[in-house]
Formats: C-alpha cells, structure tokens, sequence
C-alpha cells in the first residue's frame, strides 16, 4: 500500500447513461504506480461512504410505474443498474475508444469493453497524457474513435516482425531480389496468376501448413498489424495478392494458363435511410373505419416499421400485430373473439392447475417444465418495477401464461428463453389471456428458435455467414481466420430478439418494429449484421479472437444505440436489394426474387466450371474463380475461407463450433497447434483436393 | 502428453486454465460464477442464454493461475451449442442444488457429456459441488459422497452462492487438484526429481 503512487487522479468522471432513462453515476478516475505494475481505476464518488465497497447500486425512484393506467404510463426500462467501478492493469489495457472528445472507453485485451466514461472537468486529453508515460499509443487508421495500446514488449515485437521480413513492404519484397514494381498491365497479370499458382501448388504438397499457416501469418502481420498501414491505404487488389503471395511462399512451380478472376464492387453503395417518429393514437385512428376495421394494412405496416408506436397506443396495436386481434373485424367481432380466446385461456389453465402432485408424480415431462418455469420467472426481469418484489402477482401471471402454454403446446413445452419473450407483452398488455395469445401470436414467429435439436437457430447462424459473406467479405474472412465464423457470439441476441441487449423502451421499440415483416424476412438478422458492422472495426484491430469477441459482444449489451442500428439495418436491406450479383442463398434469406435469368446463365457457368474441377486433370487446377471476393481479402479469404469451410464436411457449423474450443488463449495462435491434428489435416488434405485437383 | 494447454494470458505472467461449470437449469452455476468472481450475489439474475465467461485470478503455491470460467445454459435443448465449448478445458465443476433431487440424479448425465465431448483423460480434475445449503435440503451429504465415491472417487464440496460458503474454497479446491494431476504427469518422465516442488 504504501509503496502505491498516485500519478493522476480526476473527479466528476460520469458514467454515461445507456439511455434517458439511465442514471449516470459520478466517479474518480485514477491512475496508480502501484508495486506490480501501473493501474487505470474509475470508483463512484460516494465509495467511502458506502457499506458496499465493489458496486453501487443506482436507485431511479423518480420514475415510478402506474399500475393499471397503461396510457399514461411513462416507457421505463430496468430502473436498478449495478455500476461495476473499473480496475484495469494497464499491461491489459488493449485500446480505448474517444468520442466527441471527451467520452472514454476502455477496452481489455480479453475483451472486456467497460462503460464509457464522461469527463465532467479536467479532460481526456489530460488523461491520456499521463496514460503515454507508460504506453505506446496509435492511432486507429479506419476508426478515427479508436486508440490502440501497445507496450514496450509489443514494440519490440513488432519490430522483430518487421526484421523477419514477413510483412511485405511496399517497395520490395522480402526474399525477393528484384522486388515487384507492377509494370505493365499484361506483366502484372502474369505474375499474379504465378504467384496464385505457386500457392494452390504448396497447397497441393501441404495443404494444412500452407494454407493455415501462411493465412494466419497473413492475418497477424499484414491486415492487421500496427506494422504497417500498408494494405488498406492500397486499394488494387490483384497486386496485393501477388506480394502477399510472393511473401510467403516460394514460388518454384509455375504452371502456366491459369486465370485469376476477381469481381469487384458486388454491391452497389448503401443508401441514407431516414426513420420517421412514432405512430399516434390520431395518426392509427386514420387507418380504422367507424367499424373499427383496418382495411388497408399495408401501409399501416409500414408506418409502424418506419417509426414504431407510441406508447400508449402499444396496448391496441400489438394485437394486432401479434394476431390477438384481426385487422379486419369490427369492434363488436373483436369483443366476441376476445371473450371466446379468454375463455379458451381459462380452460386450458385449468387443465394444469387441476393436476394433482400424484398424477404430477407420475408425469414427469410435466413435472419438468414446471419446476423450470418456476426457476426461470423468478429471475425474469426482476429488476423492472412490474416484476420487483416477493410475492408479486405479475411473476404470478408470467407464471400461469408459461404453464398455459404448456398445455397448449405440449410438444414445444416451455424452453429457456421464452420467458423473456413473454415478459415484455404481459408489460405491455396487462391482461393475462391477452397476454397469453399474443405471446402464442409471438412464439408462431419465432417457435424455431426452440426446435429440440437447435436446429432454427443453426440456420440462421448460418445465414448470418452468407449475409456479412456478401456485405462485408472483409471481416467474414477475419471471422474465419480466427475461429469465429460459427457467428455464435450472436446466439443471445437472436434466441430472444436482442432482449437482454437492450432497455425495456429499446426492446418494446425494436419488436414491434420486427413484428410488421418490413421490409423482409429475417429483417433481425440484418440488424445483427448492422450491429457487427459497428463493432467491426473495435474487433478487427484490437485482433479479437472468438473468446474476446464473444466477450465484447456480451459487454456492449444494453449500450447500443437502437435507432443507428434500425437505420444501418435498413440501409443494409437496401443496399443488398438495390444490387445485382446477390447469391441466391441470401436472396432466399431475405426474400427477394431470384436473380435476373442472365445471371442465372453465368451463375450455371461458374457451377460447370466447378464441375470440371473436381474432376478434371491438373491443367484444370487453376482457374480459381473467386466471384465473391473483393480485393485481398476476399481472394485469399475464397481460397482458404473454402477449405476451411470443407474442414466440417457437411456439417460446417458443428466443426466450427468444435474449432472453437480447441482454439487458444493468445494472439496469432492458429490452426497448426490445435488438437485432433492428425485427423483434422486429413479432412483438410481431402477437401482440398476436391477443390483444386 | 500434456492434455491442457499451457496458455499464458495476454502479459505472460499466469498461466489461463479452463474451468467449465455444469449443472441443471437454476441450480446456481451463474450465482456461483459471480460470487466467486466479483463476491456477489444476485438473487434475481437472469438465466444464462448462450455462453459467458470470467475471468478470476487466483494464487496457489506463490504462482498465479487465471482461470477462465465458462458458464453455459443449463437446459438439455442447448446441449449441441454448449457442448463444442468443453474441449480444452482444464478442470470442470459438477453442480446441483441441495434443494433438488433431480438435478442431483442428472450429475451422472453431465458428467458423461462431459468426457464426451471435451474428450478428456481418465485422471481429470472434477469437483462435484452441492450449491444451495443454506436452502432445505432434499439431498443428503451422505448420498453425494457415495455418489462421487462410486463414480471415481471424485472430491465434493458444499457451497452457498447466497451466503458465499465454500465458494472460493470450491475453485481452489478443485485448483490443487488439477495441480496434483498436472505434477503426478509432469513428474513420469523423469519419476525422482520431484518435479512438483520446482512447479
Ligand atoms: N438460496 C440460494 N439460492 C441460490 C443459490 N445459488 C443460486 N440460487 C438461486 O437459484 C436460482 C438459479 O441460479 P442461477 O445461478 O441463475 O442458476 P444457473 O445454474 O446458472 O441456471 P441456468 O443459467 O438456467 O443454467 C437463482 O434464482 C438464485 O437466486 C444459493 O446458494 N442459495
Ligand atoms: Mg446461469
């Protein structure tokens, strides 16, 4: 203790609020030499004061929730947020993010991404002048927020790279006497197909090493180094490939005749997208009839989806929405299926209410859900003012509907994750057979998320690979050189629809905005593409493997910024659908028609082509047709992105998903050292060698 | 053959074991989780969806070891995305409620998932842990020590995550036990230099 130096210290640093409903806790942030190493601390002001040393719990008694007047209750989300104070040792600092000048967040290198931080005085500059002491400090060169962190240990690394000669220069190759310069057109052409060949040689002799190994080298060294911003500020992407190529490997067997083809730009620009306020109780009541029928839903749909509903039209129009109600009956037809459904809830209550702890003994699928169910709504949204407390009859109610629909859906039964499907509506609907048939409107939508066999969410984890495949074929490639192209980081936000990644307000906002099927199918999976697209740049330099992803990914819950993300999702939608070129899997994703004949006939041409590989003799070897790669790495990533993919046989997802745990703590570390090499580098060598012999 | 990778974290200066944590649905595997890790407990938590982990440093014998503990959903529907997790792990925590007869039967199930999948020697380092003993208890200690002596003698341990009994002892327990493991192995190469002293 007494051998601790205070080197910096700064009142009033707040936590900023994830929304307006948030409070922001004020704090001291310090830096302390302390014996073992210099330390980075943020604690709330009131530490000392408090009988709690590690968290403060923040209280917003200001805003109350009223019972039973749902119009003129105020949107609130979970009122109670327990700030962790921060202690990082600045040997795991990885980066930290600046925006607009004085928020800062720190970021570890296992991932760990801890709350922004506002400077109420002193400023963040002051901070990281303090910070550069100790650290090397560089300026992210795609995300201008972005800082990354290195030590004296990292510098000297670096630069022990540099001297191996592994990363490329851009005047002169490493192992290469003469260096390559481009030259003409035509020269440059030859030589990059050389140089591919010479690789998919290597790869044929070793197929394992070179692939895996060259790839990873690739990835540490050159992509995503701090050595050298050379690739990105370089855009001509056949002569990247070719130094890259020509770094690595030897290049003694050229063969002649093969063709490089690259197709550039697959997508056309993505498009501004405005959204628009929510709808009104006067904007709905244009849409009714005297009758109280909706006739054109279309466009009411569509209003939803561009701006959602304000809140105390929620209760009304999520019915609907959710299939409660039907667009186009009258008021009297409402009322009379709302009577017969509310009966028809009550019988199927009763049915398990009447079942007796003997019968119960003796049933033991039943006995199973229920003790579940009885776990799962006590540690439902607990913290929300409906839910808080003992004995509180909404827990009760969250309770009764989840047995009901046991009963009503035997085989489905109740799986985790539907409670907090529920939750939501029961808060929203405050009537328990209203409640209980919108979340049946909800689990139509969404039942395949809780196939036995997982097999609903397998699918769209996959669809997720071939939608950022197409949009973002960069950082699918880094997702596949580090072990994380399974997209499993996604898995809690697509099971329950992003609610534990957001406040009550976002949530309620988000699922009515989904439940109009604007402007496709799987429109949420768009929104996890749109969610990675922000984060891209925070996971690519900071060179997060699949353990730090998946730790960020769970830290930046409940601070995403809805609105941003439902614009970038939408204009993602745009972009794709606005763009010729779109594979058919994604096409089938997102429902768009398939593609224009013409394509269609070239698109069959590829697939000969491909034929003629698998079967053809080795002058066949390398027409290696990467139509969906963009530049650097999109070829390389095709090549070796392929094999990996062959790595599972048919089963891509499970293989990658086992990949995942085979897969190492540090930095760099790659497919060479893993276990189960032996077999695995079979597979390997087979699936290679139906791809290019 | 060393079945553990001897990973060091980011600055090199402990070595990371993998710690997976198994068990029913609710029988406290997060409680636990968290209580050791940040020494607290959150009786209305949610459930865990997915995967998470955590990160604890944690001191044995003057060398500092993080474990890294992963915490995945209890429910036999997420069994085919929780179970690629389980390779590579380092030791793994066997859990039930004291409270909860059943989740005391399935031990046996997770335990046979478990060398399974993570595809793990014989000589692995379990610990069976009873959570909840500040609750009733419907499981006697007598019946989870036969259990563990008929299935390999495995070493148990009763925990409250509530009022935090056992729960760090739980973690450094099963430490010293991967410890012996790892030195017993280390040590057959070369049977009389006392390897385990210099470890
Ligand atoms: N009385 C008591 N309750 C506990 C204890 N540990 C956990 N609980 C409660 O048991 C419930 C389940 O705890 P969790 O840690 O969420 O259970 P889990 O094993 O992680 O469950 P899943 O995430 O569903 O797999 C919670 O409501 C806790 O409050 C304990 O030691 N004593
Ligand atoms: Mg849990």
């Amino acid at each position: 203790m007494d051998e601790e130096l205070l080197v910096y210290e700064q009142d009033e640093v707040h936590t900023i609020p994830t929304s307006q409903d948030d409070l922001s806790v004020s704090g001291k942030l310090r830096i302390i030499e302390k014996r073992h190493g210099v330390v980075i601390e943020w604690r709330y002001s009131d530490d000392e004061t408090s009988t709690d040393n590690e968290w403060a719990v923040i209280n917003t008694a200001a805003v109350t929730f009223t019972h039973h007047n749902v119009s003129d209750s105020v949107e609130i989300s979970s009122p109670r947020r327990t700030v962790r104070p921060i202690s990082i040792e600045l040997v795991d600092l990885r980066s930290y993010k600046i925006c607009d000048n004085h928020s800062l967040v720190l970021i570890q290198r296992d991932g760990t991404t801890h709350p922004a931080l506002a400077f109420h005085s002193g400023s963040v500059h002051c901070f990281v002048e303090v910070l550069l002491r100790y650290v090397a400090v560089k300026k992210s060169e795609k995300d201008g927020d972005l800082y990354l962190v290195s030590d004296k240990r990292q510098a000297a690394q670096d630069q022990e790279l540099a001297a191996m000669n592994l990363v490329p220069s851009r005047y002169g190759m490493a192992g290469d006497g003469g260096g390559w310069s481009g030259g003409g057109p035509s020269g440059q052409w030859t030589s990059t197909h050389q140089r591919v060949m010479g690789f998919i040689n290597n790869l044929k002799r070793d197929p394992y090493t070179t692939a895996a190994g060259a790839l990873s080298k690739f990835y540490d060294t050159v992509l995503y180094s701090d050595v050298e911003g050379y690739v990105r500020e370089n855009d001509g992407g056949e002569d990247e490939v070719a130094e890259l190529f020509h770094s690595l490997n030897g290049f003694e067997d050229l063969e002649p005749g093969y063709e490089l083809l690259t197709k550039k730009g697959t997508l056309n620009e993505r498009p501004k997208v405005e959204r628009l306020s929510p709808l009104t109780h006067d904007d709905f009541q244009q849409y009714v009839d005297d009758d109280g029928r909706i006739h054109d839903v279309t466009p009411l749909r569509d209003r939803i989806f561009r701006g959602g509903l304000h809140p105390n039209l929620r209760r009304e129009v999520w019915c609907f929405l959710l299939n409660h109600n039907e667009w186009n009956a009258t008021h009297i037809q409402r009322e009379e299926r709302r009577r017969s459904r509310e009966d028809l809830y009550y019988t199927m209550k009763q049915q398990w209410r009447t079942v007796t702890p003997d019968q119960e003994s003796r049933f033991s699928g039943f006995k199973e859900r229920r003790s579940l169910i009885e776990k799962d709504v006590n540690r439902t949204d607990r913290n929300h003012p409906f839910y808080e407390g003992e004995h509180n009859l909404n827990v009760t109610a969250l309770h009764d509907i989840l047995m009901t629909y046991v009963m009503y859906n035997f085989d489905l039964g109740y799986v985790q994750g539907m409670s907090d499907l529920l939750a939501p509506i029961l808060y929203v609907t405050q009537n328990e057979p209203i409640a209980f048939w919108c979340f049946v409107g909800y689990m139509d939508m969404v039942y395949r998320n809780f196939d036995m066999d997982q097999s609903g969410m397998k699918q769209q984890l996959k669809d997720m690979q071939q939608v950022v495949r197409l949009v973002d074929p960069e950082l699918m490639s880094y997702l596949e050189i580090r072990d994380s192209a399974n997209f499993y980081f996604c898995f809690r936000w697509l099971l329950v629809r992003f609610k534990r990644e957001l406040n009550y307000a976002n949530t309620l906002r988000l699922w009515e905005v989904l439940w109009t099927g604007r402007p496709c199918p799987n429109f949420h999976l768009l929104l996890a593409v749109a969610l990675l697209d922000t984060e891209k740049n925070t996971i690519m330099e900071n060179k997060f493997g699949f353990t730090e992803i998946l730790k960020h990914i769970n830290d930046i819950s409940l601070r995403i910024d809805l609105d941003a993300t439902l614009r970038k999702a939408e204009a993602i939608y745009k972009q794709i659908a606005s763009s010729p070129n779109v594979p058919d899997g994604v096409r089938t994703v997102l429902g768009l028609p398939p593609q224009e004949p013409q394509q269609q006939h070239k698109s069959n041409k590829d697939e000969d082509a491909s034929e003629r590989r698998g079967s053809g003799s080795d002058e066949d070897v390398g027409s290696v047709n990467v139509t969906e790669g963009l530049g650097l790495v999109g070829v390389v990533s095709s090549m070796i992105g392929s094999a990996v993919r062959h790595l599972g046989g048919e089963d891509m997802m499970q293989a990658s998903l086992e990949a995942v745990s085979g897969q190492q703590q540090e930095e760099g570390t790659s497919h060479q050292r893993r276990d189960a090499e032996a077999e695995t580098e079979k597979r390997f060598e087979t699936a290679l060698s139906h791809q290019f012999v | 053959m060393n079945n553990s990778h001897r990973r060091q974290n980011s600055r090199g200066r402990s070595t990371v074991l993998k710690v997976v944590i198994l068990g029913d649905g609710g029988v406290g595997k997060s409680c636990l989780m968290n209580r050791f890790v940040t020494d607290r407990f959150d009786e209305h938590s949610f459930h865990t969806i997915g995967v998470e982990f955590l990160n604890k440093e944690i001191e044995l014998g003057g060398e500092t070891y993080t474990l890294q503990i992963w915490d995945t959903a209890g429910q036999e529907r997420f069994k085919s995305l929780r179970t690629p997790f389980y390779r590579g792990s380092d030791m793994c925590l066997l859990t039930y409620a004291v409270d909860d007869p059943p989740s005391f039967k399935n031990l046996e199930t997770w335990r046979k998932e478990f060398v399974y999948y993570a595809d793990v020697k014989a000589d692995f380092p379990f610990l069976v842990v009873g959570n909840k003993i500040d609750l009733e208890r419907r499981v006697t200690t007598e019946e989870a020590e036969a259990w563990c002596k008929e299935n390999g003698d495995l070493p148990y341990i009763e925990t409250s995550a509530k009022d935090a009994t056992n729960v760090e002892a739980s973690f450094m327990m099963c430490l010293r036990r991967w410890a012996n493991i790892e030195g017993r192995q280390e040590r057959m190469p070369m049977p009389d230099t006392g390897l385990l002293g210099i470890l």
